[in-house]
């Protein structure tokens, strides 16, 4: 019966070793190396996230103070700006405004038409003003306005000072125009019921309310 | 000749190493130990990379789950948001309240100063309507003599409160004896804030 028999040289031997060699590093890289190397990357990828998170939310809890003085400051510079203005008003809160007015300066209010309640309308500056030769056709800005048309009755004095007190003390109640008219008003009738009139003035007066 | 399967050389039978076969014991087993010596190296310092970076990262997101921050970090936000919003409004305001103020004031700051213009010059002045989107404030002036409505037209383009002065000639009226002329003057646009 033939022996197997192997013969291995000295080369054998030698190449047989640095195979060996070569499968043990296959074998750390494969099953060391990699996975950790991988672990390791796929770590930094989470950890830059991680920290660009940190990162943002430091800035804004470092932000958060000087927000609350932002928010302050915007807040009362609002309170400015607003502080002439109405708040937004329903139509009786406005018929009730204007009339209580008119009374107030001793002035008959005839006619009132509220034309518009509470609507967003475009208000170009006057148009010799300097706004509106710097900026143009930009300088128009969206407000929120009622308009209304009045007929009052009165002495002109008095009507002059109901114009003076709208034009100079309610910033947010503007003329958009008037128009005096004389006109004769009925005063009662006179012993044998004829009717008596009295000459007054009439202004017809047209006014924006910008409310915020 | 048969050889045994030992890749290493062997010891001799009575446990004494040659010179050449130390030799090769030591070129044999010096790269496998210099092998291990660096994989275990390697190893170590990964598994050690791996180990910080997993604290690190434990770490961080400890801060960033945390209650206390993430109720900062809202808030924090929700200002961002309203201030937007509150310049936003502000911008807008600002804006309108420009807009009305570029206006001028029609009251009778005006309506006086062209009463007494109208007196400088012997005129009676009758202011009757204003119309805002052009300025342009409407009067009725009356005369004795045609060259004084002149003289008052003058005037009135000479003073600062007007933009523009325009009237179209005069009628004379018999029954009064008077020169009359309308005038529409478009106010300039600090009339009425002069003082």
């Amino acid at each position: 019966m033939a022996q197997l028999t192997l013969k291995i040289t000295k080369r054998d031997k030698t190449l047989i070793y640095i195979l060996c060699i070569g499968i043990l590093i296959f074998v750390f890289f494969r099953f060391v190396f990699t996975p950790l190397s991988e672990d390791i990357g796929n770590l930094e990828i989470e950890l830059e996230q991680a920290e660009n998170d940190k990162f943002d939310m430091q800035s804004l809890i470092s932000r958060r103070d000087a927000l609350i003085t932002e928010n302050d400051e915007l807040r009362s510079y609002r309170s400015q700006l607003t502080g002439g203005l109405y708040p937004q008003m329903e139509s009786y809160a406005i018929d009730r405004l204007v009339t209580y007015m008119m009374m107030e300066y001793g002035l008959e209010t005839t006619d009132f038409k509220l034309s518009e309640s509470s609507s967003n309308a475009l208000l170009r500056p006057y148009i010799y003003s300097s706004l509106q030769a710097a900026e143009g056709e930009n300088a128009v800005s969206d407000v929120t306005t009622s308009s209304l048309t009045l007929k009052v009755n009165g002495s002109r004095a008095a009507l002059a000072k109901l114009i003076d007190h709208i034009v100079n003390d309610l910033t947010s109640m503007r003329i958009t125009s008037y128009g005096f008219r004389d006109v004769s008003v009925d005063s009662g009738y006179d012993k044998n019921g004829g009717k008596l009139t009295d000459d007054t003035t009439q202004l017809t007066l047209a006014l924006e309310i910008y409310m915020y | 000749m048969k050889t045994k399967l030992n890749f290493i050389d062997r010891y001799d039978s009575c446990g004494k190493v040659s010179d050449g076969k130390a030799k090769k014991y030591i070129l044999t087993t010096l790269p496998l130990a210099a092998l291990a010596v660096i994989f275990t190296v390697s190893g170590v310092m990964m598994f050690r990379q791996r180990a910080q970076l997993d604290s690190r990262l434990i770490e961080l997101r400890e801060y960033i789950a945390d209650e206390n921050n993430i109720a900062a970090r809202d808030e924090a936000l929700a200002y961002i948001d309203e201030n937007a919003a509150l310049s936003v409004g502000n911008a807008s305001d600002e804006a309108m309240l420009n807009a009305i103020l570029s206006y001028p004031l029609p009251s009778s700051e005006v309506t006086d100063a062209i009463v007494r213009i109208g007196g400088e010059t012997s005129i009676s002045v009758v202011i009757n309507s204003y119309f805002a989107p052009t300025g342009e404030i409407s009067f009725t002036a009356k005369s004795e003599s045609a060259e004084y409505i002149n003289d008052f037209i003058e005037k009135l383009r000479e003073s600062v409160l007007f933009a523009a002065v325009n009237y179209s000639g005069y009628t004379y009226s018999e029954s009064d004896k008077n020169y009359t002329v309308n005038v529409t003057c478009a106010l300039a646009e600090n009339a009425g804030r002069e003082n």
